[in-house]
């Protein structure tokens, strides 16, 4: 085949896809670009130039940073505990035999609804029909009832729900790489007299880092978007706002308010900051060659 | 050449079977003249109108009357209960692309305004007109309550939906509790006055709520419920805006834009009693709405609660609750030694996208019909039509002395297509008040402010904002 065969007729079996490419992914983002530089409410007949005014609007809109904050807040530790405990679930687990039994148990979490999830955790924290106010009563918390109506709590309730849905498989995905992981590498280190904190100090750990990293940075962008199963815990973002996370914020800009351009404009901003994350994690992992 | 003509014919037979598969046969015209609803349903029979609204008493009462409409007209109904944001967001997506999916859609009447401007909705006055569509006894202006019916259903004079149900505000409490000997002696004892139920003050409501809130009883009991959840925080808040007369927009009808009023000092007020109030509600009140609010009352949880009539069958009802006979009903006291009670329902409009129109008209109009309007009722409705309180049975329920209380009482709400933004700047307005990060009358002057740039020049403040 000649070195520049992609440019010649060979080309044009690439056409379907790039079009599927461009009315799905390039079309819809153009329409964004659009609407972030209008002042654009069909639900109101409004729609005119706007320029930058949607972009200096929310940098003077308090709701947006607050929601910002609990969001990057949740995000950060629903990702690092949930990689954390699927890592230590998955060495663990590694050292028993009967591991691969254990994988349905793992899946199960990940594998209901979203909102179902939520809905359980909600009537496990609920003040009258659930059963954690038993364990805060022990644990001689203040107002013990309340898991739901304060901001920290409910955080740590949403962010406990995740721990629960994704450690499992994230357990599972550690727990592949460990299976992978040299076998005359551990024999090596165990014959030497190494124990179990030698093999994790020298094999686990150096062949975990990067997959880890891997994980956690999807983690982190995957629970950016998580918009659904905080809405269904907290019925819209309570307590009185303090867990409307972005996504739950962005759905009443444009569903409630049909303020599409301000709504747009926010998507843009928060779309071009997680193309910058994506691109650094690209950049460090994979193009190092690290991401194996 | 042989090969040619059969795939010719393919073709032409395929576009055949295309065109014939999407064709929708156009029904014969209506008759002339009123024969009856199976007459004028005749050249819709067979059809389903499919319907969509929130899954509460109203729209239940008729998943369980539909048969008799089925069987008078040949027209199916394919009733789609969904959650209450659900069904918003659903009908307003519809209201974009101009393309429901949907014949009939029951939406709260404050969303009457951006269906009217997106012009996404049929005016109900081109099948009153038509001769063998109109039963000529029906006519809404004058069996309807009004002003209720004027604010729910029209929109700046022309006529575009009919109200499901007549909503207001209510307080639902625990007749027996309220009753007991044991309990007035000790809230006579505690506050030096008797109890009074319905209070006449706010402070005799507040003292109530402060009576019979014991946390740490087993199992807790709680003053008063107020549902604080993200979508129900702003309807039950009006409730004590209205009751300290106070007002968002200073406009006498729902669809005229009136100054920013909001933040005057009646509403200050209202904001400051409401937040006394929440101190005496469960732990878990902030997230509430509505089915988790009744669910909690129903279970005995909570001594009172403030809601809205279209779902006191649910505390009448054994099936729904042991506690059924034992809840009484009042109206927010209003300043004045009256009541208070806000307009509310859920309007059934007619998309434009509807396959069968005269057929979702005809169901609107036959579920007008005042025996339709009884059963309804009866099955868990609040009948917007006068005459359906005249029947002794509906005349001797324990709510029904309060809802006609409240017909002088009630007070409209925006129906502007800016409605739910203002919706959206006090509910975040509010949760600022009650969560302490502001005081009443800063989150409120915030609020008016944000509405009157909202509203850009169709209206100005009326109080000076800090």
């Amino acid at each position: 085949m000649p070195k520049d065969a992609r440019f010649g007729w060979q080309s044009k079996f690439v056409l379907p896809a790039a079009t599927v490419v461009a009315s799905m992914a390039i079309a819809p983002f153009a329409l964004l670009c659009w609407q972030a530089f209008h002042n654009f409410n069909p639900l109101e007949g409004r729609n005119t130039f706007a320029g930058f005014d949607n972009f200096l609007a929310l940098v003077h809109d308090a709701t947006f940073f607050e929601s910002l904050k609990v969001t990057v807040a949740y995000a950060t530790a629903a990702g690092l505990i949930s990689v954390v405990a699927g890592v230590v679930l998955a060495v663990a687990l590694s050292q028993i035999t009967w591991r691969r039994r254990a994988i349905p148990f793992l899946l199960a979490p990940f594998f209901t609804a979203p909102v179902v999830a939520a809905l359980i955790f909600m009537l496990a924290v609920d003040a009258d029909l659930g059963f954690v106010h038993y364990f805060a009563e022990w644990l001689r918390m203040s107002d013990p009832r309340a898991m739901l109506s304060r901001p920290g709590r409910a955080l740590a309730v949403a962010v406990a729900l995740d721990v629960w849905q994704w450690s499992g498989v994230v357990g599972l995905f550690v727990l592949a790489r460990i299976e992978t992981v040299s076998r005359p590498l551990l024999e090596l280190v165990v014959t030497s007299g190494g124990g179990w904190k030698a093999r994790l100090v020298s094999v686990w750990a150096p062949s975990l880092r990067t997959p880890v990293a891997g994980i956690l940075a999807f983690r982190f962008l995957w629970c950016l978007g998580d918009g659904e199963k905080i809405d269904a815990l907290t019925a819209g973002g309570a307590p009185y706002g303090a867990m409307q996370v972005l996504p739950i914020w962005l759905s009443h800009q444009y569903f409630r308010n049909g303020e599409y351009g301000y709504g747009s404009a926010a998507s843009l901003l928060l779309y071009l900051v997680a193309l910058i994350g994506a691109a650094l994690v690209v950049r460090t992992l994979v193009l190092r060659d690290k991401f194996v | 050449m042989k090969f040619t003509s059969i795939r010719f014919v393919a073709v032409i037979g395929v576009a055949l079977g295309i065109a014939t598969a999407c064709h929708r046969e156009a029904p014969a015209p209506p008759p002339s003249e009123w024969k009856g609803l199976s007459e004028a349903a005749r050249p819709y029979s067979g059809r389903t109108i499919k319907i969509l609204g929130e899954n509460l008493p109203p729209l239940q009462s008729l998943e369980r009357l539909r048969g008799d409409f089925e069987r008078s007209t040949g027209i199916k109904l394919d009733i789609n209960l969904k959650d209450h944001s659900t069904a918003i967001r659903s009908i307003l997506a519809g209201s974009l692309s101009h393309e429901y999916d949907y014949d009939l859609v029951f939406i709260p009447h404050k969303e009457m305004g951006r269906l009217v401007a997106t012009d996404s909705v049929l005016p109900l006055d081109q099948f009153f007109r038509q001769r063998g569509l109109r039963d000529p006894t029906f006519d809404p202006k004058k069996q309807l309550v009004q002003p209720f019916f004027d604010e729910v259903g029209t929109y700046q004079g022309r006529w575009y939906g009919l109200p499901l149900y007549l909503g207001g505000s209510i307080v639902v409490y625990r007749r027996d509790l309220a009753e007991s000997e044991q309990e007035r002696a000790a809230y006579r004892a505690r506050f030096g006055e008797e109890m009074v139920v319905p209070p006449k003050t706010h402070e005799q409501w507040l003292h109530l709520a402060q009576h019979f809130y014991r946390p740490d009883a087993q199992p807790p009991l709680y003053g008063i419920a107020l549902l604080l959840s993200d979508e129900a925080l702003w309807y039950e808040w009006q409730s004590a805006l209205f009751s300290f007369n106070g007002n968002v927009l200073d406009a006498k009808h729902g669809w005229e834009y009136g100054d920013v009023v909001v933040n005057s000092p009646e509403a200050i007020k209202a904001t400051d009693f409401y937040r006394d109030l929440s101190h005496y509600a469960p732990p878990d009140a902030v997230k509430y709405s509505w089915p988790l609010g009744i669910a909690k009352m129903q279970a005995g949880v909570n001594f009172m609660t403030l809601l809205q009539y279209d779902v006191v069958n649910e505390f009448e009802n054994p099936e729904r609750t042991k506690l059924a006979g034992k809840f009484g009903y009042f109206l927010p006291p209003d300043v004045n030694g009256g009541c208070a009670s806000q307009l509310e329902s859920w309007v059934g409009f007619i998309p434009k996208s509807a396959r069968s129109p005269e057929a979702s008209w005809l169901l609107l109009q036959w579920m007008m019909r005042p025996d339709i309007q009884i059963q309804l009722h009866l099955e868990g409705n609040v009948s917007p039509r006068l005459s359906t309180y005249d029947d002794p049975r509906i005349r001797s329920q324990r709510p029904t002395a309060v809802i006609l209380e409240s017909l002088h009482c009630m007070t409209p709400k925006p129906t502007i297509p800016e409605a739910d933004g203002i919706q959206q700047i006090l509910t975040e307005e509010l949760q600022t008040a009650l969560s302490g990060k502001a005081s009443s009358k800063a989150a409120l002057d915030n609020a008016a402010k944000r509405i009157a740039d909202r509203l850009g020049n169709k209206t100005k403040l009326r109080y000076p904002v800090q």
